[in-house]
């Protein structure tokens, strides 16, 4: 191996950027972090010049180049909260949540309240429910078409619930299983 | 109108994944995907499980459906419902979706961001009609930027006033974009105090059969600013032996952490001084907090005469700052000549 006129100069390297490394240590400096590294500390921004700011928000809009109406849009959208878009069957062995609108045919002895009961009554899912109030309550299982609003389809469905009126029994329409409530008007519904 | 408690709106997140928790470890909650046919208004329940996916058990129509997770718990008192998530989906629908990203690096539930910190608004909009033929509701959808303002003293047990409308925009392009805001929108006059929650809804505009869709929606809570104040020391008195001194802190920022330090000289912004290892606040919560901290061996750390500096360093997710200063004059030689003086005589 040839070495070089001033490979002695390697034996100083480390020495060099070692010296440059080492930092003076003033008791009354750097206090704030344990590894010695300086923190960066700024001033924490006036009152007057945090209110500047919240003026700027529109402009942050015009900035943005998104247009504005050309009058306040009235929005009528609004989110239904689940338990208010619901109905509660109330029986003998507790309650189930059902969509509002669901339950097309009714009988005295299962309760439908618009408010969750409060006390000690189970919450039991729809399978269960029905499993257990079996004799009072029974499911009708319908089409895709009830859904879209075929008007085949709901003829078909009109005729299942004027026969099953004078079963005594709460009747739910059903779609795979599990409950939906269906585009019927009002005077469909009845009540036992 | 939306009027919850202000802790309320910070948690909202933060319970629907401890109801999530909960459903699969007590199974007191349960967990029902809500599907609303847009078209005829029908509604379908299915109960399901924490995670996972299936297809949809009831139709899609090409006028769309509102998908909503919803998670409820039953007790003797009542049953409660949270709100996880909605989704719509339709052949013939524009889609869009609207997040909030701040300097805060919180994931615990809604973003968060201190009143002069500001935050940006980003947005992705797809599969808008522009062309000539296509009706008003296709070509661009409706952004409405509301706002809440903490009606408390105390922010963190304040509750949020009456939301009103700041803005209304329309989105019409497709693609991705975002809107700076340079500080919070929350009226007031006193960063100190004002606090709140920023609101964004994304809808899709009527087409005359239904009313304005809710796309998505996004918010972030805005906390109002630090403050500091020294007690028991006075600038303008040449101290020989310091008192004890205490600093109120108010309204530290969550998850932030607070201290006092010294140096020689007078106030310089930037000067890293030495920390006073005897007290310190740290903030473990989701609001702000407010702590008092007490300095009795003061003394012995201004072990020289002149003057010496304190302040209050704050560090949170927007950096270290200065909240607070005050200077103090050490000057024990006094009893010293007055010694002298005494002798002389």
């Amino acid at each position: 191996m040839k070495l070089s006129k001033y490979h002695f100069l390697s034996f100083l390297l480390p020495a060099a950027i070692g010296a440059q490394t080492v930092v003076p240590v003033d008791p009354n400096c750097c206090g704030n972090n344990p590894d010695g590294e300086p923190l960066v500390i700024r001033a924490a921004a006036s009152a007057s010049e945090v209110n500047a700011k919240r003026q700027r928000g529109q402009q942050a809009y015009e900035r943005s180049s998104v247009s504005a109406p050309a009058e306040e849009v009235e929005i009528q959208a609004s989110r239904e909260g689940f338990l208010a878009g619901s109905e509660f069957l109330v029986g003998a062995y507790g309650f189930a949540i059902l969509p509002k609108g669901s339950s097309v045919v009714k009988c005295k002895r299962i309760k439908i309240v618009a408010e969750p009961p409060v006390g000690d009554i189970p919450l039991l899912s729809w399978k269960e429910f029905v499993g257990r109030h079996r004799g009072v309550v029974r499911s009708i299982p319908v089409s895709d078409g009830v859904l879209t609003a075929d008007p085949a389809s709901l003829k078909h469905l009109r005729s299942s619930i004027k026969t099953l009126q004078s079963a005594g029994m709460t009747c739910v329409t059903t779609l795979n299983g599990n409950p939906v409530s269906v585009p019927l008007p009002t005077e469909d519904v009845a009540a036992k | 109108m939306k009027m919850k408690s202000f802790s309320q709106a910070v948690l909202a997140g933060l319970l629907a994944t401890q109801a999530y928790s909960q459903a699969s470890n007590e199974e007191e909650w349960t967990v029902t995907l809500r599907q609303r046919n847009l078209e005829t208004g029908s509604v379908y329940y299915a109960t399901v499980d924490r995670e996972g996916n299936a297809p949809s058990q009831a139709p899609v129509p090409e006028g769309g459906s509102e998908f909503t997770l919803w998670a409820y718990s039953r007790t003797d008192q009542g049953t409660t419902e949270f709100f996880v998530d909605s989704a719509l989906v339709g052949a013939y629908l524009p889609k869009g979706r609207l997040w909030i990203t701040t300097p805060d690096p919180y994931s615990g539930g809604i973003p968060r961001t201190r009143i002069d910190q500001g935050f940006t608004l980003n947005f992705e909009v797809a599969d808008l009609d522009t062309s000539a033929g296509a009706p008003e509701a296709a070509k661009k959808l409706l952004l409405d930027h509301d706002l809440a303002v903490s009606t408390n003293a105390v922010p963190a047990d304040g509750v949020l006033g009456k939301t009103f409308d700041f803005e209304q925009r329309y989105l019409d392009r497709n693609g991705v974009g975002s809107i700076r805001f340079p500080g919070s929108n929350i009226p007031g006059s006193d960063p100190f105090s004002d606090s709140g929650m920023e609101y964004f809804n994304l809808y899709a505009l009527p087409d005359g059969t239904v009313a304005e869709l809710q796309l998505s929606e996004a918010q972030v809570q805005i906390w109002p600013m630090s403050s500091a104040e020294f007690v028991g020391l006075e600038s303008s008195t040449p101290y020989k032996i310091v008192p004890e001194v205490s600093v109120n802190l108010t309204n530290l920022y969550p998850e932030s952490e607070t201290w006092v330090q010294v140096y020689r000289g007078p106030e310089s912004v930037g000067t890293n001084g030495t920390r006073l290892s005897e007290a310190k606040a740290i903030i473990n919560d989701v609001k702000p907090d407010n702590k008092v901290l007490s300095f009795k061996t003061l003394n012995n750390v201004l072990d020289d005469n002149g003057e010496w500096t304190l302040e209050v360093l704050t560090q949170t997710p927007f950096g270290i700052e200065r909240i607070s200063w005050t200077t103090v004059v050490i000057d024990r030689d006094l009893e010293l000549r007055g010694s002298f003086q005494v002798l002389s005589d």
